[in-house]
């Protein structure tokens, strides 16, 4: 017999109350767990996507929008940018790199990112760790396509496999349709980042541009075939070559640029002249991608301090229901206490049995609550990297897990105050008289 | 005023000297003199109100003499603190009440070990003498939680839990007083057997006459009531 077990007996007599309040108690721990731990790690993944690329320049309506569909693939921009533009911001300055893409096709719901050879060897998705092959090799010809790890495993890809890729980013809209005449050959297949570019697929701009050309010149002598209810969609394709592609069929989405730099250094001197420069061209939307994805932490940050905060309210009821389930079961409680007290137990000790019994509650509480905090952040982790491919840890962050186990603790411990007072006082003769 | 004991109070298992109690609203209890030798069984009679049970918690010290010493075992219960006091209980007085008091939720085991928990024992002692207590009042299911025993069980464990401790003093409260006159018998042998084999003093409380006989001394309670109020 220790005072442990006879407070754990006590608990035990009260079950319905005791895993209510401790419900309670691990609901609202892992509530403020998952909260703390995503909002850091969702910050790192959102800050790993961005790489080492300076400026993007896309047609979106707003910088932030640039980001969210150039570097997080969240929709397909829906303005072009013309490949004259391209050589004109590309000659406008000797930047370290520029690489044009193309975004708006999908594989099975994946995004397809056209671009040159040199996007898998000179943008690094996380900086300092560039693309690493973990099969085959990078494009080199038309048609020929390399995965993103989490995009190959998904669809279960490998070396080899011949793909129709879709038009449109969702491949579930009306308008999309497959490019069933131009499969593509899965040349190569990627490590993961820890980034959005896991879940997308990387192919030339010119494969693309050849199968938007030829759609393009097919619904051009298609119309008025259609108008003949004879046709049967089944016609020769039109079959375009790279040499016979205009510029105005050389399309792009995107712009990624890199400023010249000094070695082992990310910064850039000219970066601000460059972006106000580039600003001037109303045409074009030019978004600094470190710092969007800043701005967007700090709005998104505002608002998950607002959940962390109802966490915490949350945490306080959970302790104020310790206390009233403890008060309430007084009347039971008074009578074991006068036995304890007949029994040798000091007023001190059963002071102490009942702060005991309300810390347990919430030791067992926040325990339970770090256990639920490591589920709800495995099934946050994979929600965040299937809906907008950021991978953030599923794990939750140990200090802060010490931290809110030890602040339910003490919570939970102060709650048990008030019936630890009553047990006190308990006047022991008259709780020992038979019950008139 | 009050009477120097007869005898220096370390010599007795219980001794009363001066003991003045008020209840408010006109009622008092006052107990001059009153010795129990060790292994004495006596009897503390009276009508139900008279005092009985204020007496014993006095006694146990339950509740705080206005004047006058409590000496137990050689020590004065009014002199200590009240932390000392209730680890002197645990260790030197043994409680038996009408309503039994048992702990609900715990086993015959437990209920035993307890108190000899609360006495200072050591795990190993709590679960040897625990065991050997019920084993002799003849209770066999002691991992069995105390509520799913017979009522005649329940007083088993109950007097194993206050000799157990192996006090100076056992204080039983009105044991009988809800049993019919043959479980009120063995009721009361069962105490005194226990607490002659624990060579404790026994002071048993009773408003049921037909009980003087079973003890070499009655006290007749009501002779120390001041005035007899509401209670």
């Amino acid at each position: 017999m220790s005072d442990l077990l006879l407070v754990w007996r006590s608990l035990r007599a009260r079950q319905l109350s005791t895993s209510m309040t401790m419900a309670m108690v691990t609901v609202s721990v892992a509530l403020l767990l998952v909260l703390l731990s995503l909002r850091e790690a969702a910050a790192d993944a959102f800050r790993r996507g961005t790489g080492n690329v300076h400026l993007l320049v896309s047609a979106d309506a707003s910088p932030l929008v640039a980001v969210l569909n150039g570097m997080f693939y969240a929709n397909a921009p829906s303005n072009p940018i013309s490949w004259a533009k391209f050589k004109e911001i590309d000659g406008s300055f000797p930047w370290a790199w520029a690489i044009p893409t193309q975004l708006g096709d999908s594989y099975r719901g994946s995004p397809v990112m056209a671009c040159e050879a040199r996007f898998l060897t000179d943008f690094e998705p996380v900086a300092g760790e560039p693309f690493r092959l973990a099969q085959g090799v990078g494009f080199k010809g038309d048609f020929e396509v390399v995965v993103g790890s989490q995009a190959a495993r998904e669809h279960g890809l490998s070396l080899a496999d011949a793909i129709v890729m879709n038009h449109g980013a969702s491949g579930q809209s009306l308008a999309d349709h497959e490019h069933a005449e131009h499969p593509y050959t899965v040349v190569g297949i990627l490590e993961p980042t820890g980034s959005a570019h896991d879940r997308a697929l990387f192919t030339s701009l010119q494969s693309t541009w050849i199968i938007h050309a030829e759609e393009r010149r097919e619904q051009t002598t298609d119309e008025p075939a259609h108008a003949d209810e004879a046709h049967d969609h089944e016609h020769d394709h039109a079959h375009v070559d790279a040499d016979d592609l205009t510029d105005s069929e050389k399309l792009i989405t995107g712009i990624l640029l890199r400023l010249p730099t000094r070695p082992g250094s990310d910064a850039s001197a000219s970066l601000s002249v460059q972006l106000d420069r580039l600003r001037r061209d109303t045409s074009i939307t030019v978004a600094q991608p470190a710092q969007q994805i800043g701005r967007l932490m700090a709005i998104v940050g505002d608002i998950d301090w607002l959940f962390v905060a109802l966490a915490l309210v949350v945490l306080l009821s959970s302790a104020l229901s310790i206390m009233l389930a403890m008060v309430a079961s007084m009347d039971l409680r008074r009578r074991q206490v006068a036995i304890l007290r007949v029994l040798g137990a000091s007023a001190w000790r059963v002071f102490m049995l009942a702060v005991t019994e309300s810390t347990l509650i919430g030791v067992l509480g926040a325990l339970g609550g770090v256990a639920l905090a490591l589920i709800g952040c495995e099934f946050a982790s994979s929600l965040l990297a299937d809906r907008i491919g950021v991978r953030v840890g599923a794990g939750i962050d140990w200090r802060s897990a010490l931290l809110v186990t030890a602040g339910a603790t003490l919570l939970a411990a102060c709650a048990g105050v008030v019936p630890a007072i009553q047990s006190y006082r308990t006047a022991v003769a008259r709780h020992l008289r038979p019950i008139a | 005023m009050v009477r120097a004991p007869s005898a220096a109070p370390a010599t007795y298992a219980l001794s009363l000297v001066g003991v003045t109690f008020d209840y408010g609203r006109g009622f008092s209890l006052a107990v001059p003199d009153m010795q129990v030798a060790a292994g004495e069984h006596i009897l503390l009679s009276g009508r139900s109100g008279s005092g009985k049970s204020t007496l014993l918690a006095l006694i146990a010290g339950l509740e705080s003499v206005r004047t006058g010493s409590v000496w137990i075992h050689g020590t004065d219960l009014t002199k200590l603190g009240t932390a000392a006091r209730d680890a002197f209980r645990g260790r030197h007085i043994g409680m038996i009440f009408q309503t039994l008091n048992l702990l609900p939720g715990f086993s015959a085991h437990e209920n035993v070990a307890l108190a000899l928990m609360l006495a200072g024992c050591t795990p190993a002692e709590q679960s040897t003498r625990a065991q050997q207590a019920l084993a002799l009042l003849g209770i066999t299911e002691t991992a069995a939680r105390v509520e799913t025993l017979s009522i005649g069980q329940q007083q088993r464990v109950a007097v194993a839990r206050a000799v157990s401790v192996k006090p100076s003093v056992i204080l039983a409260d009105e044991p009988t007083a809800s049993l019919d006159p043959t479980n009120a018998r063995t009721t009361i042998d069962l105490i005194q057997t226990a607490a002659r084999n624990a060579g404790a003093a026994l002071i048993v409380t009773s408003h049921d006459p037909s009980l003087r006989s079973d003890f070499a001394r009655v006290i007749d309670v009501e002779a120390f009531a001041g005035q007899r109020g509401a209670r």
